[in-house]
């Protein structure tokens, strides 16, 4: 008796929880956790969708899932190739119209409505469904208020769900920042000295006096550097403007190309090694040899650099030779450098 | 015998204790709901009706307060925000009344000139969708009966859900999402090397750290919701402040760099990782948002969040115009 009891009162549990109770009435549900992720809540906005929804119930094969949005949202041009739908994490592929074998059928019914009508698989309750709506034709936002987006169609009991979607007058912050040009140039000496040219070794200018001695440099070294940086969009230029070393009317000849050393030989001539940033120097005085083309009335470019650059150190050493013929005398130049700034 | 009893007893209890956990999820949603009972029973549902009876009875508006109608009031609930004020802006006309009190009514539809009071269903929510029909038989389709009418379109007597076939039905959406941007256009002003800058609705920047925007959101939702952000960093062509990153800093003057951060005050929202720590960051770009904060729930009050925005440059960025356009969104969870 007791367990007669027993399996009816389960029976009867089940039966209530259950609703087979009432077999005849199958009542519409409510799709859960429903969600639109639009990407611009900008009235008129061309947008992307998101849209995410539960259902209870399932989707059985044939069965529509139908968007309708309102408030002026427009859905035009919006093709089954702008759309992906997801059943959990599993892709379903669109088709255009009808649906084929298991893929769903995709038309867009009218300004406001797309319908989806699922193929031959089925929707296990509880699952979650993801539609979006992210191809090249994106859906254009309504009115500023609230855009409310419906699903409804045959999906499960004939479920239907709603999302609220606010849409305001602009929801886009510009943000600006001006960055002013800006150059920086030194020299690290503005006096530069020989001593007594000779014809039996090359010499080279150094940053102290060594006075009235025989050049006492023989081996290449850096007379000066010069340091140039700029975040000038077009980058910048170096020049150099100057006679070659000139006693009165006399002069060293000054190496119209790069031309290596030949102590005995009359040449005055410089060359220029770059290091860090990305400014570059410039032909022929960034070869091996030494040259000078500038003059008191025109200038010679000696680097340069097309876009912005960290700082680049420029050593520049400095060459004379004389012949047996080099007329005596005190010779010297000035030479004037100058960084422009392409901005 | 008496053991019998006992377990019978108790296979009762485990039946009811079954079916309590076992209660079919769709049955625990709230959607409007609406019965008659009485003024005191109402307690803190909303009273969109009174009536001096269950059937062949007058109407009086809820904010009368007849002794005889207290018995069989119109009582609503299931939906956060209802109101029976019918200076809502959202609101539907229930029924027209031809007084405050010992009133006929007619439909809503109707426009006799002694029927000069309205019986109102609002939602202070602007998103809540409110929908009434006048139905026969029965209310299906909507979320409830609210009463009947003896008769239609006017001059009727009411009466309870059941009491004649003409039925007042309503159904309401409840959803509200509200979204404010407060700005629309910031600025740094000069960038400059050797210091922090921080941009301003005005668009001159600032040294210190001030709000650049804010943004608010207020939604009942019952999943709540998140706010996202996209955009590039600032930039100039294909030249761009390098953005901090996902990695909450405290930039250093000298060196390239574009980052947010939030405030939020009000309500249940917070500020995620990395947007709430003292530093700045920012991981979104054109195509990719990136989360900026979060509820749990939506509880109906507004938070606010304020938006800080810092940039910094070395002494070779390039010079010139720097700009970006940064969308904010938000999506409720219903």
């Amino acid at each position: 008796m007791r367990k007669i009891v027993s399996v009816f009162l389960v029976i009867g549990v089940v039966i209530f929880n259950f609703g087979f109770f009432l077999p005849g009435i199958v009542e519409a549900s409510s799709l859960t956790t429903l969600s639109d992720k639009v990407s611009n809540l900008t009235t008129g906005a061309l947008a992307s969708h998101i849209i995410k929804f539960t259902t209870p119930t399932g989707i059985a094969s044939g069965e529509t899932v139908i968007l309708t949005f309102d408030n002026g949202t427009s859905t035009v041009g919006v093709t089954a190739s702008d759309v992906t739908v997801l059943d959990d994490a599993t892709p379903i592929t669109v088709n255009a119209g009808f649906p084929s074998g298991s893929n769903w059928g995709f038309v867009n019914t009218s300004s406001t409505v797309l319908t989806f009508t699922t193929g031959s698989g089925t929707v296990a309750a509880s699952s979650v469904i993801t539609i979006t709506l992210n191809g090249t034709n994106k859906i254009t936002n309504g009115s500023v208020g609230t855009t409310l987006l419906r699903i409804t169609g045959t999906l499960g009991n004939d479920d239907t769900g709603e999302v609220s979607i606010p849409i305001i007058s602009n929801g886009v912050v510009n943000i600006s920042a001006e960055v002013l040009g800006s150059i920086s140039f030194t020299m690290s000496s503005n006096a530069i000295y020989f001593g007594n040219l000779r014809t039996t070794s090359p010499c080279f200018a150094q940053n102290t006096n060594p006075g009235n001695v025989a050049c006492p440099t023989t081996s290449e070294s850096e007379a000066l550097n010069f340091t140039v940086g700029t975040n000038a969009p077009n980058g910048y230029s170096v020049t150099i403007q100057g006679d070659t070393l000139r006693s009165g009317s006399n002069t060293i000849d000054a190496l119209p190309v790069n031309t290596a050393s030949s102590f005995g030989n009359e040449q005055f001539g410089l060359r220029i090694n770059a290091s860090g940033g990305f400014g570059i120097v410039t032909a022929p005085y960034s070869a091996a040899g030494y040259a000078y083309t500038g003059t008191s009335s025109t200038p010679a470019q000696i680097a340069s650099f097309t876009g912005p650059s960290a700082t680049t150190t420029y050593s520049v050493r400095y060459l004379a030779n004389i012949s047996d013929l080099t007329e005596a005398g005190s010779y010297a130049t000035a030479h004037t450098y100058v960084a422009t700034g392409n901005f | 015998m008496l053991i019998f009893r006992k377990k019978f007893v108790q296979y009762i209890y485990l039946g009811v204790i079954i079916s309590i956990f076992l209660i079919p999820i769709s049955y625990i949603y709230a959607s409007l709901s609406c019965s008659i009972t009485t003024s005191a029973g109402c307690g803190s549902g909303t009273v969109i009706l009174r009536m001096s009876g269950s059937t062949n009875a007058h109407a009086e508006l809820p904010s009368q307060s007849t002794a005889n109608y207290d018995n069989n009031v119109v009582c609503c609930t299931g939906v956060m925000g209802l109101s029976n004020s019918c200076s809502e802006t959202n609101k539907v006309t229930i029924a027209r009344l031809s007084g405050v009190t010992n009133a006929h009514t007619e439909r809503n539809t109707e426009a006799n000139a002694n029927y000069t009071q309205n019986a109102c269903l609002s939602s202070i929510y602007t998103g809540d969708e409110i929908t009434l029909a006048y139905q026969a038989l029965n209310c299906n389709s909507y979320d409830t009966t609210l009463f009947s009418m003896e008769k239609t379109p006017t001059n009727s007597m009411v009466g309870g859900p059941s009491a004649y076939n003409n039925k007042v039905c309503a159904k309401i959406i409840s959803q509200s999402i509200s979204f404010n941007l407060n700005h629309n256009s910031v600025g740094f002003g000069n960038l400059i090397p050797t210091a922090i800058r921080y941009a301003t609705n005005d668009g001159l920047g600032s040294s210190s750290e001030v709000e650049s925007y804010n943004i608010s959101v207020n939604t009942n939702a019952p999943a709540g919701y998140g706010v996202y952000v996209s955009g590039d960093s600032p930039k100039k062509g294909s030249t761009i402040i390098t953005p901090i990153g996902g990695v909450n800093t405290v930039p250093s003057a000298g060196n390239n760099a574009f980052g947010i951060r939030a405030v939020a005050t009000g309500g249940n929202g917070g500020v995620v990782n990395p947007y709430d720590g003292a530093g700045f960051a920012y991981d979104a770009n054109s195509t990719t948002p990136t989360t900026i904060a979060t509820a749990p729930t939506g509880n109906g009050v507004t938070t606010n969040y304020s938006i800080r925005t810092v940039a910094t440059i070395d002494s070779f960025l390039e010079a010139g115009s720097y700009s970006t356009n940064l969308t904010y969104f938000v999506t409720a969870n219903f």
